[in-house]
């Protein structure tokens, strides 16, 4: 019996061992292969960014603003922090590793709002994205502190890997290059998608999530960041079908009293009729985000003037 | 609980230990174990009640391990242990004579109350629709709609076949509940079998188990070997197979051939995998099942087929169904004399009546995978490749020599032959099946590729040359041969294996819902 749990124990330990080792590799391979998912990790922890404007929320901000427009326009350095996915979980982990990793802290802080997807919870969409950097103590610490992850896929070697679409299809599936400052705009045409899918939308929030953005917004407000909140263009279909677009902006209206926020809104924008400069109902093409960039960048210029 | 989930992990090491800790220590100067807990207090304790402790535990465990699933059903297997337990009594104590009429009486009721269970929770819809539809009645209000249980069929063999063995004076009744319990519902082997018979299993529980090394390290072995077909092979080709059944319609003939070869690959992986897993683990505990796969993909010929797939199924039928009923050789004194037959004509009964139990048999079979006629059609096709072998006696003719690589051609058509057969037993309707078996004449479209279909087939490729080069060993991954450490290495690189091969999503075992 003893030689036996031993033998096993021994082939555990050495299992245990291999895979530790297998992770990092993998993560190594992962973070250098050039995907747009791991790059803009790569980029908080790697590499001196030095942004004076910092545009953080989801894919819509990731999508959208081109920060090659806005820096050449406004002439700050910008980075685009957007990830894909529900944003608020990511949006306060991720401002934590970048603060933790780079020296300077910006001095802007452009988040994008709107009715859509800004409260939803979890990390359901790309989950891959965070995998390779969960090999790093303090990535990892950060993501012990909200839900999504497991305690086994944020500990257990290899694990988390094979949550997703299995290791083999991460490790030979498709690659999406070409990332620049955070930014990469889809070169699409438009195909209706998320227009068709429901006849109507409602614009949501609970307590909780309203809490941990409000203590998110003290704490940058606290620190001497000018913040910006910005409603990014949306079809302008899919905004006549939320049938309660008031409260949203009532919501986010009595957060940027509270805060002394400027708000840039681009709902109504002419950008927003016209399916040409939209790829889906929620996401700018290339065509329309470098449009609407240099919209922004302009609108922004004079925000900063007027504020300092 | 799943045998490749998390819980399963920490539940099997967990029985494990409390089991051999509570391993019973003979009164004497027997060996006795150093970790068991009787080597301080066994003098206080007998001997027979140290080992219904441990036969305790195990009825515990694998009540957990199924109430994990519905705790529900649970009462269903204590109420078909005690029956059967019951009735092996009394037709003990019926047996004045070798299978006298009380005895038979006894026999008869346990199979009625076991098959009336086994009826009404799994075949009482399928045959009120087909009534109802034949009637041109409307169904739906005369429907239970009750849940299949787990592993319902499997055990429900088991204890029939303990009552008519006990019957034909092949085992004698046993008095001892624990161990009665413990044989129905040994947890590795409960929800899908190997099917156990009284004689190889009961035994097991009525004697001490002793922990060998050797032993452990071979189940865990095959445990590991069973995770590989089942998480590697079954669960990847699963994820090819599940869409091209969806829209079979709508596919091209190389996606449909290449969509019932890995069924094929998927089903054996699937059902083998946890017969290998279900085997190991029993091996663990100190226990030997039955071998209920070997190597069925390399028969040369239908009969050997069956000689090698779902051996434990198929060996019930034969002892029970089959040979009752005259098997290959009829009785044909009684059938004489009952029909006034010429002893010209003697020679076309008795094929007729071989002929008529290979189909029954055949047919019993299918309807036991489930309620539908797909299965009965899937029986219906294996007794039709198969009766030509048995009616010109050529059914027994590689019983005693391995296949090699000259049988290779013999090995490839029985293959397709099987294919053939897997894709009426995976469609939902014998309409779907027909559809998909005449799409795959059909060369006009895309082949569909879903990026993993290459790796998934080099896998398959890699179980395959695996079992060939061990077609001689008890199971593939038996390394008795060969120094630890080299088992180690080869357990270490199937252990990554799986772990890069782990789909995303796992599917639950096939055979659960037989």
């Amino acid at each position: 019996m003893k030689k036996y749990i031993t033998a096993i124990f021994l082939f555990v330990i050495t299992a245990i061992v291999l895979n530790t080792i297998l992770d990092v590799a993998i993560s190594c391979h992962l973070q250098g292969n050039g995907d747009r998912r791991y790059e803009g990790w790569n980029d908080i922890i790697n590499r001196p960014i030095n942004a004076d404007l910092l545009i953080i929320g989801s894919s819509r901000a990731r999508l959208q603003f081109s920060p090659m427009i806005i820096d050449s326009v406004t002439g700050l350095n910008v980075y685009n922090m957007g990830t894909d996915g529900e944003p608020l979980n990511q949006w306060k982990v991720k401002y934590s590793v970048y603060s933790h990793y780079q020296e300077k802290r910006p001095d802007v802080l452009v988040i994008t709002i709107g009715y859509f997807g800004t409260f939803g919870s979890g990390i359901g969409f790309e989950r891959e994205q965070y995998f390779p950097h969960l090999i790093i103590p303090y990535v990892r610490q950060q993501f012990r502190q909200i839900e999504p992850f497991t305690w086994a896929e944020l500990y257990v070697p290899l694990y988390r890997y094979t949550t997703y679409m299995g290791l083999y299809s991460l490790l030979t599936g498709w690659r999406d290059d070409g990332l620049y400052k955070g930014y990469k705009p889809m070169d699409k045409k438009w195909d209706g998608t998320a227009y068709n899918l429901q006849e109507s939308w409602h614009f949501w929030y609970d307590e909780d999530k309203l809490q941990q953005f409000d203590e998110f917004l003290s704490a940058r407000k606290a620190e001497g960041i000018l913040l910006v909140f910005c409603y990014p263009p949306i079809y302008i279909g899919l905004t006549h079908k939320v049938d309660n677009i008031d409260e949203c902006y009532q919501f986010f209206q009595s957060l940027a009293d509270k805060y002394d926020i400027p708000i840039m809104d681009y709902t109504y924008s002419p950008l927003c009729n016209d399916t040409a400069y939209f790829y889906n109902a929620t996401h700018l093409n290339k065509l329309g985000a470098e449009s609407f960039s240099l919209q922004f960048a302009l609108d922004l210029d004079n925000v900063l003037r007027s504020t300092h | 609980m799943l045998f490749n989930s998390l819980q399963f992990a920490i539940f099997l090491p967990i029985v494990f230990l409390l089991y051999w800790f509570l391993s019973p220590c003979p009164n004497g100067d027997g060996a006795k174990p150093r970790y068991s807990l009787f080597r301080y207090i066994g003098g206080f304790v007998p001997g027979e009640v140290q080992l219904k402790v441990q036969n305790l535990l195990v009825v515990i465990a694998s009540y957990i391990f199924y109430g994990w699933w519905d705790y529900r059903f649970l009462f269903l297997i204590a109420f078909t242990s005690v029956c059967s337990w019951c009735s092996g009594l009394l037709i003990g104590n019926a047996h004045t004579a070798p299978r006298s009429n009380r005895a038979k009486a006894w026999m008869i009721v346990n199979i009625i109350l076991n098959l009336s269970i086994l009826g009404v929770f799994k075949y009482y819809d399928f045959f009120i629709t087909e009534l109802c539809s034949l009637l041109h009645i409307h169904a739906e209000r005369h429907l239970l709609h009750i849940i299949l249980p787990v592993g319902i069929s499997f055990y429900t063999f088991q204890a029939l076949s303990y009552s008519i063995d006990v019957y034909r004076g092949k085992i004698t009744p046993t008095k001892d509940v624990t161990a009665f319990f413990a044989f129905i519902a040994f947890f590795p082997q409960l929800v899908a079998g190997p099917i156990e018979r009284a004689s190889n299993l009961l035994p097991q529980f009525a004697t001490r188990r002793t922990f060998s090394y050797r032993q452990a390290i071979d189940g865990s072995e095959q445990i590991l070997w069973g995770l590989f077909k089942k998480i590697v092979i079954a669960d990847n080709c699963a994820a090819y197979v599940d869409p091209v059944w969806v829209y079979h319609e709508t596919q091209d003939g190389t996606t449909l051939i290449m969509g019932a070869v890995l069924f094929t690959f998927q089903i054996y992986g699937d059902f083998s995998g946890y017969s290998d897993i279900a085997i190991g683990t029993a091996k663990l505990f100190g226990i030997r099942l039955i071998r209920n796969f070997n190597n069925p993909y390399f028969s040369r010929d239908i009969a050997e087929f069956w000689r090698r797939w779902h051996i434990s199924l198929t060996t019930w039928f034969k002892d029970y169904v089959y040979i009752p009923l005259g098997g290959s050789r009829p009785d044909m004194s009684r059938t004489i004399s009952r029909y006034g037959i010429s002893s010209a004509h003697v020679k076309r009964w008795e094929k007729a009546i071989i002929a008529r139990n290979t189909l029954v048999i055949f047919l019993l079979s299918g309807i036991w995978h489930g309620a539908n006629w797909t299965f009965v059609a899937w029986g219906v096709y294996h007794a039709l490749i198969f009766m030509p072998l048995i009616l010109f006696g050529r059914n027994r003719r590689y019983t005693q020599t391995l296949p090699t690589w000259k049988d290779t051609l013999k090995i490839l058509i029985t293959f397709c032959i099987v294919t053939i057969g897997w894709v009426i037993f995976r469609a939902d309707s014998i309409t779907s099946a027909w559809n998909y078996l005449m799409g795959m004449y059909h060369f006009d479209g895309m082949f569909y590729n879903d990026g993993n279909v290459s790796k998934t087939l080099i896998m398959c490729v890699l179980m395959v040359l695996v079992e060939w080069v061990q077609r001689d060993k008890a199971h593939p991954l038996d390394l008795s041969r060969q120094h630890i450490l080299t088992q180690a290495a080869i357990c270490l690189l199937l252990v990554e294996i799986i772990i890069f091969f782990l789909p995303e999503t796992p599917s639950p075992f096939i055979y659960f819902q037989f």
